[in-house]
């Protein structure tokens, strides 16, 4: 002990009656090799937690499919054990994100009446209401997953909290709020658009492609419905629909649509027309070459060689100025001579 | 003025600098913490099958140049073929191999020359033939064969060559994730009000690493002490980094081993620049000129998911080559755009990502180096104040530490790659030995870059690889 106490007595001494600067960096010495022992601690930490989390996982995972499985299936059920498990839902919050996720597990796996059944038990553990009150009072990333949930879940009760998520500044609150309203629809899945203030991106036309592909069961929508609307990605959005549905119906409310300003929309209608061979708008698409956007000009051609002849190519009063539209031009020629 | 004056303002010149670049790096900490829990969250719920299933998603051209890679050309490109997504094709430049890897790809894909029109965008060295392959089963492989011309006039040629809107800028040796382009593209899927003109990955560490018909199967801890350190410096540089730069929209370099494009931007900037080893952060430098000028809104997207795995030079030679490659080119693209520097016209870029760049990429080993000069002559004339020294070596020492540990944790804390908790204490281990012996190897490999570039020393050095293992 006593040399303990000499050692610090000494490095007190040295300590006081050093200059400031190398005060200073002793202190800043000291305090980054706590930060660096207690980033290690963290780390390790971390990785404890996670086991220990992943025990109660299991845990709680058998507790709850032990409550699905005699709801669903068993002719002597109580109450009362779901009433146990909402008390113990609302005691911990690990407990809350697991049954959810094992909610929408089973969800994935079953079809039917058991869907509807485990919806109802979702409400009855009180599931729902932790949702409802996310979306009141979340946290923007606790928001996404809680529309997410719901409209997984098919759980439509309350449309007037996602709603306004419609108009979120979040991008991915918007999206979600977006696809929530296409995957719970039984019919017309696209009445959402008309509240829409910002443009789709990409990516929610896609997703929303994918749902109204593989998940809807309703009729579908006239795509035509939208290609005045006052934002371009939905015009893009409904041409592009009307390709990949085959809605051969509209394809005259997509001619005049080749007057249209934006050149995005103009090369969207022209693929379409290509994609779906209709030979007679052919002229109309070569009046287009006449816009001076390189865009457009290239899909013109690509659509003279998918539905025209080398002849109607050489006979095109057209600028080769620029490299790029020669190119394009060079292009169609030499595939048109393959045929 | 007194020569003890001239050199006490050097001590403390050397002490504001040392401070100003460790506030940067904690300001980065601070950032790229944010990003990437910004990320995590945005990303909790992603499900990219819709995305593999449409058609609407963008054509991405993958460019792959290749310089005598006979070895593994052939699995490489089979690895790449089986890549997840719905429409791309593989654009592989033969830059005048003196190996036999054209004659290898030719016999194994089957490949004859096509005959349609090709157009130069972008000048490039003579392209002596393109190849397409007879199979229907590689309809999506394109083999260009060119005179050489060095990395950055094969990537050019491949973009001339490019079918689809978007190009992917790979290094062909490099391991794709299966799911690299589908994550890849996001940025570019997710931005309406501005326009996304590339977008960059985490380039991680390969060695050590099991991999199996071009994948990779197990990530393993490198075993060399070298590859460790460069693992840790990969770590800092992309989860630490870049991932601040991107939260401010500062991002001057997509690495050359994984990076996605606008192909008529690159066309419009002119191209790689041949001129210049640093071709990867020179063009992005170029492109975000370009924008900048034409006024339009734009953006760079940074994707912090491991979805490129490469293999670090364990050689100290073939490092040193290596590193002087990078300092030549930081400082060939600094010099190149140096009416950027301080310009309140580029805004962050002129104002915060060119002078970092300057301050502390390219000049940092160089005050590092003239710090130890510095350093010895006041040894030898006896002028040194040890007490001061000690503790500001030490000093200097744990904060070192201390960003390589936040490193580990932000590695822990985002996709934690490394499931053994004993490779996660190796790494500590080396994070202390790492200021010790491994920066300083780097700060001389950059010195000798910085030299040999007065020299006008040009060209990349010869890269060997020990190769994956199998």
């Amino acid at each position: 002990m006593d040399l303990y106490h000499q050692l610090i007595a000494q490095l007190e001494q040295f300590y006081n009656g050093s200059p400031f600067y190398v005060k200073f960096n002793l202190c800043a010495s000291l305090l980054f090799f706590l930060m660096i022992f207690l980033f290690i601690l963290f780390i390790v930490n971390t990785r404890y937690r996670k086991s220990v989390i992943e025990a109660k996982r299991k845990t709680i995972e058998k507790k709850l499919s032990g409550l699905i499985n005699e709801y669903l299936f068993s002719d002597e059920y109580e109450e009362q054990p779901t009433e146990d498990f909402k008390n113990y839902l609302q005691q911990q919050s690990l407990a809350k994100e697991v049954a959810i996720e094992q909610f929408l597990i089973f969800t994935e796996n079953f079809r039917g009446d058991y869907i509807e059944r485990l919806r109802l038990l979702f409400e009855k553990v009180g599931l729902a209401d932790y949702l409802f009150h996310i979306l009141k009072k979340g946290f923007w990333a606790e928001k996404v997953k809680a529309v997410y949930v719901l409209s997984e879940l098919n759980i439509k009760k309350r449309d007037d909290l996602i709603f306004p998520l419609l108009l979120s500044d979040h991008p991915k609150l918007k999206a979600h709020a977006i696809l929530y309203f296409v995957k719970t629809a039984d019919n017309k899945p696209l009445s959402f658009l008309g509240h829409l203030q910002d443009d789709l991106s990409l990516w929610e036309q896609i997703h929303i492609e994918h749902i109204l592909r593989y998940y809807y069961l309703g009729e579908m929508p006239n795509f035509s419905l939208y290609l005045k609307h006052r934002l371009e990605s939905v015009r893009i959005f409904a041409v592009r629909m009307i390709r990949l549905f085959n809605q051969f119906e509209s394809t005259k409310a997509l001619i005049p649509m080749l007057n249209e300003e934006e050149p995005e929309v103009k090369k969207e209608v022209i693929r379409t027309l290509t994609a779906l061979n209709i030979i007679e708008a052919l002229p109309f698409i070569m009046q287009a070459l006449k816009t001076n956007v390189l865009l457009v000009q290239q899909e013109v051609l690509r659509a003279i060689t998918e539905m025209g002849n080398y002849e109607m190519l050489v006979a095109l009063d057209i600028n080769l100025n620029n490299p790029s539209l020669a190119f394009a031009f060079e292009k169609a020629q030499y595939q048109l001579k393959l045929h | 003025m007194k020569v003890d004056h001239l050199f006490s303002i050097f001590a403390w010149l050397f002490i504001a600098y040392s401070i100003l670049v460790y506030l940067g790096y904690l300001v980065g900490a601070l950032f790229s913490f944010l990003e990437l829990r910004e990320y995590k969250q945005n990303n909790l719920l992603e499900n990219e099958v819709p995305l593999l299933k449409t058609s609407n998603l963008p054509a991405v051209s993958i460019l792959a140049p290749a310089y005598n890679e006979s070895v593994t050309i052939i699995e490489n490109v089979r690895s790449l073929l089986t890549l997840n997504y719905p429409a791309f094709e593989i654009v592989i430049i033969n830059d005048g191999s003196s190996d036999d890897s054209l004659e290898k790809l030719i016999a194994t894909f089957q490949l004859k020359k096509d005959t349609s029109p090709h157009y130069n965008f972008i000048a490039t060295a003579e392209v002596k033939a393109v190849y397409k392959s007879q199979l229907s089963s590689f309809a999506s492989l394109t083999v260009i064969d060119k005179e050489n011309g060095g990395k950055a006039d094969a990537l050019n040629a491949g973009v001339n060559i490019a079918e689809h809107q978007l190009v992917c800028c790979i290094d062909v040796d490099c391991i794709l994730e299966q799911d690299a382009l589908v994550k890849l593209v996001k940025p570019f899927l997710n931005s309406t009000k501005k326009k996304v003109i590339a977008a960059g990955g985490v380039i991680r560490i390969a060695n050590s690493c099991t991999i199996e018909d071009g994948k990779l199967v197990k990530v393993e801890l490198p075993k060399s002490f070298i590859a460790r350190a460069q693992l840790l410096e990969y770590f800092r540089a992309f989860l630490m980094g870049r991932m601040a730069w991107s939260r401010i929209d500062g991002l001057l370099i997509i690495s050359g081993a994984f990076g996605m494009f606008d192909k008529n931007l690159i066309i419009e900037a002119g191209g790689y620049n041949t001129k210049t080893v640093g071709e990867d952060m020179e063009l992005l430098v170029r492109m975000r000129k370009m924008m900048r000028k034409k006024e339009v809104p734009y953006e760079v997207g940074f994707i912090p998911n491991p979805l490129c795995w490469t293999e670090v030079p364990e050689d100290l030679n073939v490092l040193s080559r290596q590193r002087n490659r990078w300092a030549r080119g930081c400082a060939e693209t600094l010099w190149i755009h140096r009416r950027m520097l301080f310009n309140p016209y580029y805004k962050t870029l002129g104002l915060l990502s060119a002078p970092y760049w300057f301050f502390f990429e390219w000049l940092a080993p160089i005050i590092e180096f003239i710090g130890i000069l510095f350093f010895i002559y006041l040894t030898f004339t006896g002028q040194v104040n040890w007490v001061y020294s000690i503790s500001f070596f030490i000093v200097v020492y744990f904060l070192s530490v201390l960003f390589s540990i936040t490193a580990i944790f932000f590695e822990e804390y985002s996709f934690q790659q490394y499931k053994n908790l004993k490779d996660i204490f190796k790494l500590i281990l080396a994070s202390f030995l790492d200021p010790l012996i491994f920066h300083p190897l780097v700060m001389w490999y950059s010195i000798r870059g910085n030299i040999d570039l007065f020299r006008k020393k040009k060209g990349w050095g010869k890269m060997t690889r020990k190769g994956f293992t199998k």
